[in-house]
């Protein structure tokens, strides 16, 4: 029989000891992939992450650096260089069950209740690029970025200038991808929300103009200077003409246990700012007449903590690429009753990242489950599948890839945002036919983002 | 025969303020309130009080959880039992002055906080007022005094959904509205005691929707889906502050 004096120390070595080493596996000082595992961005993987080889049937071509054409900053729509293809074939209605394993569930809803709905196939072009500095930072993210102490639900630290995780572990770290990925370091841009309803009659719900900075993605940032918040971006309303005047700022933390979402609104009567709902969560997007959350911007955009993410795997899809046709017409020829019009937008096949959204325990959210499909060549969603409390299919998004050579990146631009419960959807940040349609920019004055710089516009 | 009942005295200055302090006796607390109703100008005019009671609050609410520094309340102890005189040092009577601010601007602020929890205020109140106002001025002018901002009744018949009453119970005011179903959907409206949030859930066969800011606090409840009750919040929230 053991001393009481041993059994003393054994309970109280025990748990000291395998909490040292629970901690030591948790450290957030670990590396997320080893030196090793990193120097694939440099040979089988792209500097991103991405497969460098095409599809075995060569429907997807290999990464070959991307298209990039570097120069003077464009202030207008971008040319789509593929303006002379044609559709290597159709999905419709009526074949779109020979091509399910690869449309997300949005999608084949659309072709079961609109009979006019299409998808235009397309060749793939990988046009994805970024700056060379941005690949390097991504190289040093690999083994340097972690999660935050307090848990990657709520954050990251480590990581500066590009995606933190380009060789994901889990659905976090590819969802920390998407929210992080390279849009430049600024940008300035006219945008609108339009409402298509069930009844088909198509309505401007709001438009502002955006400036917006990724303090992220500064040049000379570190991953301890840029201040805590990866996105700041300033609305002005310019329409309804009910609305203008009204401002909205918003700041998005990289750590949400340590920094607030935040967010301030100006009404031009009130002449002063107050505290507004972040873009963030299932807080409806009054821009959008209630067909939007806020966190359905960019598909999914704000915190993650509602959410357990697991990684699903990666697959070929059809999905929105290379849409520059789509920006050059107006609005009106872009959205149709029930779904946007085909003959709008181009679809390819790429390989994307699925990645699995189900409520985290306690949280509470409109949608339980959501799942995320992010492309492999930018780690930016192009669509999102949602269900509701009872499991039926709610909500779709859909982004449509926009190509910037000049920056060079492919972003999300436009997003359809369908309601499957009210009928419709939301077409939002259009800049179709804007004089600003999508301007990267250097760098803004931070004051320039500051609730007192708001506030001064309600005097002017 | 001549109507012998005494003309409630005018209201004044004094009656305003106390009506905002709940410090006014529950008869004259009526009066008044019955004449906000009645008067846009007298309720324009309450409503800038309040709104300059809100800023003092946003400016030195943060401040209750913080203690008095010592200095300063061994200031207002000493000066509490030294002799008055006239030539006092005003930078002393400056510091007791802020002390005695901070005590009833403090004390104010936790007067004014919700004590209970809104949903269950907002569920205890829905009912459907006896009538549509045929003039909702009034209303939109209680409506802006209670929450210390201008706005008004949210017009949502876009949504399918008619007004059906308003009412305004001391520093709390519910809009009803039916759809063509008769379904009825509340929206209970208060000060926000600060916090912003925002949830929506199911209570029982209710859907319930809670949307705060740090101005207002509004919870809507109705028979509907969560997609439903997601467009009618949203219709409501801008609503509340539009201008046409």
């Amino acid at each position: 029989m053991r001393s009481p004096s041993v059994l003393s120390l054994s309970a109280l070595f025990l748990p000291v000891l395998s909490g040292l080493l629970v901690a030591a596996a948790l450290s957030p000082a670990r590396a997320q992939v080893s030196e090793q595992e990193a120097a694939q961005l440099k040979s089988r993987l792209t500097p991103v992450g991405a497969e460098r080889a095409g599809s075995a049937d060569g429907a997807i071509p290999a990464w070959t650096g991307g298209l990039s054409t570097p120069g003077a900053p464009v202030n207008g729509p971008r040319p789509d260089p593929f303006a002379g293809e044609k559709p290597l074939f159709s999905i419709t209605a009526a074949n779109f069950r020979e091509h399910a394993d690869r449309l997300p569930e949005g999608a084949k809803h659309l072709f079961e209740t609109q009979p006019g709905y299409r998808m235009d196939i397309y060749p793939s072009h990988r046009t994805a690029a970024a700056p060379d500095w941005v690949y390097d930072n991504i190289r040093l993210n690999a083994t340097r970025a972690r999660p935050a102490p307090e848990g990657i639900a709520y954050g990251v630290e480590g990581a500066v200038g590009g995606i933190p995780f380009p060789i994901p572990k889990d659905g976090f770290q590819a969802m920390w991808n998407h929210l992080l990925a390279y849009w430049g370091p600024a940008r300035e841009v006219t945008v609108s929300t339009y409402v298509v309803p069930a009844d088909g009659v198509v309505e401007k719900a709001s438009g502002y103009r955006e400036i917006a900075d990724f303090p992220y993605y500064y040049r000379d940032a570190t991953p301890d200077s840029y201040g805590g918040y990866y996105f700041k971006t300033l609305h002005l309303a310019v329409a309804p003409a009910s609305r203008v005047g009204e401002g909205y700022l918003n700041w998005q933390p990289i750590n949400i246990r340590r920094h607030d979402f935040a967010a301030w609104r100006l009404l031009p009567g009130e002449h002063r700012v107050r505290k507004a709902p972040a873009i963030s969560y299932d807080v409806p997007d009054t821009d959008a007449a209630g067909y939007m959350s806020e966190d359905e911007y960019y598909i999914f955009f704000g915190g993650l903590d509602h959410y357990d993410f697991k990684l699903v795997g990666k697959a070929e899809m059809y999905v929105p690429y290379n849409n520059n046709r789509l920006y050059a017409q107006p609005a009106s020829a872009v959205l149709a009753s029930g779904h946007p019009n085909p003959d709008a937008l181009r679809y390819e096949l790429h390989r994307v990242w699925m990645v699995d959204g189900t409520l985290a325990r306690g949280a509470h959210d409109v949608v339980p489950h959501r799942r995320l499909y992010l492309d492999e060549d930018t780690w930016m969603a192009v669509y999102g599948d949602s269900w509701d409390e009872q499991g039926k299919l709610w909500k779709f998004g859909q982004a449509t890839m926009y190509l910037m050579p000049d920056v060079p990146a492919v972003v999300i631009g436009s997003q359809f945002i369908h309601d499957f419960e009210l009928g419709g959807y939301a077409y939002t940040f259009a800049f179709n036919g804007e004089t600003t349609p999508y301007m990267v920019t250097p760098p803004h004055p931070a004051t320039l983002f500051s609730p007192d710089s708001l506030s001064a516009r309600s005097i002017r | 025969m001549s109507d012998h009942t005494p003309t409630p005295p005018p209201i004044a200055e004094v009656d305003l303020h106390a009506f905002l302090d709940g410090e006014l006796p529950d008869e004259r607390a009526r009066v008044v309130e019955a004449a906000i109703l009645a008067d846009p100008a007298l309720a324009e005019r309450l409503a800038g009080y309040e709104a300059d009671k809100a800023m003092m609050r946003r400016l030195y609410g943060p401040l209750i959880d913080r203690p008095v520094p010592r200095h300063l309340v061994d200031l207002a102890q000493s000066a509490a039992t030294e002799p008055v005189r006239p030539w006092a040092d005003w930078r002393r009577l400056g510091a007791v002055a802020a002390v005695v601010l901070l005590l009833v601007g403090g004390g104010g602020y936790l007067a004014l906080r919700p004590a209970a929890d809104v949903v269950q205020l907002a569920l205890a109140a829905r009912e459907v007022p006896a009538a549509v106002p045929a003039d909702l001025a009034p209303y939109n002018a209680a409506l802006s005094r209670i929450v210390a901002l201008n706005i008004k009744v949210p017009d949502l018949a876009r949504a399918g959904y008619r007004l059906a009453g308003v009412k305004v119970a001391g520093d709390a005011a519910t809009v009803a509205y039916r759809d063509a179903d008769d379904r009825l959907f509340t929206l209970y409206l208060r000060r926000s005691d600060g916090t912003v949030r925002f949830d929506q859930f199911k209570r029982d066969k209710l859907r319930v929707c809670v949307w705060q800011d740090d101005q207002l606090s509004m919870v809507m409840a109705g028979e509907m889906s969560a997609a439903v009750m997601q467009k009618l919040a949203s219709m409501a929230y801008l609503g509340l502050t539009a201008t046409t």
